[in-house]
């Protein structure tokens, strides 16, 4: 999963954004260290990490910005989703509520105005399927209305999990080819680096 | 409504297998090492420790009755003492004393339960959503319903409700939590109460208010104090773009209770209660002090790593807090939360912002007064705030007064004409009329002094009309009728 080609790397920042206890955190570390706790800390202000993709013969190095979910840090967010390639906006499909506090995401990202920014639904906590509360079919069709992609993902059992951050990369190149197909990509305003490595912190 | 709780209550529970560390938290292969630092320092300081018990015990006297008067006799001593760390076994009672929460439960008896048994919060559901993941490494508070779990519910709902507009906010789980492991549920809640209220300290209230404007103006302050203190630092920062609510805003929100190791945090406490925020500040200057050298390399992404994972040798207190009290910061914190007040009234007096009306309208009674007594309304910014208040001159009710100085006018006019011409009624209707008028001046908000001013004026001079008049009609000669008659 992690590459090290020799071909360029492009850097993409990311966010996460969803309700307390959505499992923002927990999709994060099952995507970067493969790890997954069931008690996983609250995350206070917000935790940065990140880890290299390789889709096809290009390589994405994620810089992932996990935010805090409670509504009183909103007026942190702006400053971890403004100028990010990609969003994913979490909700647990065992919580009716996550999924309402996901569509005010989104149409905050929405309202922000960017229309380039690659903005996935992840529906995590799949594995509750006897406890679920958000229909499937809801959550795609709201996607599909939204123009966001979906996906139902479970960082306990890595359901997905790979899937939905390698879709993000892959829609971030074409996208990227299709605006712009001679120039190199940018997709945050951050430089390249040499370093291809996986790395975290603040788990 | 939270089902999944259920299915989850067949947690592990404590497992007995594994082992803790001195603190009650469960080891992990990482904390290794951290336990070596320990060691070390226990087999070293046994002995001394033993002795510096003792000392300890006669400072404070039995069960805290001799510690005021130690404190005001030798603040230097207690002062140095805490600094060293607080012996393990009397931090509980130490950290009630000096954070003034001790007296705040004597003066509430009662009230810590009527808040835990009888009211409801709405931040309930909130707080059951993060109880489990508040330490879930300590033992304390693993055991699902737990005394620790419990313990730490109740004592974040009374809070919640004590400030219902502070209410549950992350990070105070951390602070409850900490605190639990060295007191009673009641206990720690008043020190919540003495911290957040300001019983010694400021208040520090607004870590956890909507819009958490304390954490803005700490990290505000903090950035400002690198670039001061570490200058090629600041300056790699900036090129960087790294800002401190990056890294620095939980040290702040949970003044280093969250994911530090737990020695460290003991011992900022420690400081911490006794001494206030700025600890909080010095610690941080020497975290990025003690990297200094390896930080000024590295680039943004390695720079956040090392910023939010800090070598052992940084976070061992013995080595950091040496460190944090060689930088001095009391005078210039001041300074720049003056700055920073003063930056967010600034834009704010033109803004229609209803957030923040009180501050606003506190400052346009400032800028009033200055207008009033003629002095120095040259600084531009107090300008700018007068023209823009409530009270400004784009506003009728700066000009309506202006107007009315016009009565004060004719008023000193006629001073000098006879008093044969003062109608009685009228000058009398004025002086009601001003009256009426200094009293809606003194009661509206904000208090139009411009308004008051011109109305005492001009009830001054009227009343000094309504004398001559009376004068000349003989009101106030009583010799006069009996030599008529």
């Amino acid at each position: 999963m992690a590459a090290n080609s020799g071909n360029k790397i492009r850097n993409a920042k990311l966010v996460l954004l969803g309700d307390v206890g959505a499992g923002k955190s927990s999709l994060v570390l099952r995507f970067v260290k493969g790890q997954f706790v069931e008690f996983q800390e609250s995350t206070i202000g917000a935790a940065f990490f990140s880890q290299t993709l390789a889709v096809n013969d290009e390589t994405v190095k994620f810089e992932i910005w996990d935010t805090a979910g409670q509504e009183r840090y909103h007026s942190l967010a702006p400053m971890y989703y403004r100028g990010a390639a990609a969003a994913i906006v979490v909700y647990d499909i065992s919580n009716q509520a996550s999924f309402t506090r996901a569509k005010k995401w989104v149409q905050e990202l929405q309202a922000q105005g960017n229309q380039n920014t690659v903005v996935a639904l992840a529906g995590n906590k799949a594995d509750l399927v006897e406890t679920r509360q958000v229909q499937i079919e809801e959550a795609k069709t709201y996607a599909q209305e939204n123009g966001l992609f979906f996906m139902e993902t479970s960082a306990k059992t890595a359901t997905n999990v790979n899937d939905i951050f390698y879709e993000i990369a892959k829609r971030l190149l074409q996208g990227q080819a299709a605006q712009n197909p001679q120039a190199g990509m940018i997709l945050s305003q951050r430089p390249n680096e040499r370093v291809v490595s996986a790395s975290s912190c603040c788990s | 409504m939270d089902k999944k709780k259920e299915v989850n209550d067949i947690e592990p529970g404590p497992d007995s297998s594994r082992s803790v560390d001195r603190f009650g938290f469960i080891k992990t292969e990482q904390s290794n090492s951290q336990e070596g630092v320990l060691k070390s320092r226990s087999t070293h300081e046994r002995g001394r420790e033993e002795r510096r018990i003792r000392k300890w015990r006669k400072m404070i006297g039995a069960g805290g009755s001799d510690w005021k008067q130690y404190c005001r006799r030798n603040p230097h001593v207690v002062k140095r003492r805490i600094r060293k760390g607080i012996p393990d076994c009397l931090r509980g009672l130490v950290w009630q004393l000096i954070s003034g929460s001790r007296d705040l439960l004597l003066m509430n008896p009662g009230v810590y339960e009527t808040l835990v048994i009888y009211e409801t919060s709405t931040s309930e559901l909130e707080i059951i959503r993060d109880i489990s993941r508040t330490f879930p490494s300590h033992v304390f508070f693993q055991q699902r319903h737990g005394p620790g779990q419990r313990s730490l519910y109740n004592v974040l709902k009374a809070y919640s409700v004590y400030d219902r507009d502070v209410g549950y906010v992350q990070g105070m789980g951390f602070i409850a939590g900490l605190l639990l492991l060295y007191m009673s549920e009641e206990d720690a809640f008043w020190l919540i109460v003495a911290l957040l209220k300001g019983a010694v300290h400021a208040p520090m209230e607004g870590l956890y208010q909507p819009g958490l404007p304390l954490v803005q103006q700490y990290l505000f302050q903090f950035e400002r104090l690198v670039r001061e203190h570490m200058p090629k630092l600041g300056e790699h920062f900036i090129e960087e773009m790294i800002n401190p609510s990056m890294y620095a805003s939980q040290w702040f929100i949970t003044v280093f209770s969250y994911s530090f190791p737990f020695p460290m945090t003991l011992r900022v406490w420690d400081v911490f209660l006794y001494e206030g925020i700025k600890v909080v500040f010095q610690v941080g200057l020497a975290l990025l002090r003690f990297c200094h050298d390896d930080l000024v390399k590295l680039p943004f992404e390695e720079l956040l790593h090392s910023l939010r994972n800090f070598p052992e040798d940084a976070t061992d207190p013995d080595k950091l807090l040496p460190i944090a009290f060689s930088f001095k910061v009391l005078s210039h914190l001041e300074e720049l939360e003056k700055e920073y007040r003063k930056r967010l009234e600034g834009p704010n007096a033109s803004s229609s912002s209803k957030r923040l009306q009180p501050l606003k309208s506190k400052s346009m009674r400032r800028v009033g007064s200055q207008v009033l007594s003629n002095s120095n309304v040259g600084m531009a910014t107090a300008f700018k705030a007068f023209v823009n208040s409530p009270v400004g001159p784009k506003t009728t009710h700066f000009w309506g007064p202006v107007a009315n100085w016009g009565f004060v006018l004719a008023g000193l006019v006629d001073l000098n004409k006879p008093p044969e011409m003062i109608s009685g009624n009228m000058t009398a209707a004025m002086c009601v009329y001003s009256g009426l008028f200094m009293r809606f001046a003194w009661m509206v908000q904000p208090r139009n002094y411009l308004l008051l001013a011109c109305h005492a004026s001009n009830e001054t001079v009227q009343l000094y009309h309504l004398s001559r008049c009376a004068k000349a009609q003989g009101y106030l000669d009583k010799k006069v009728p009996e030599a008529q008659q």
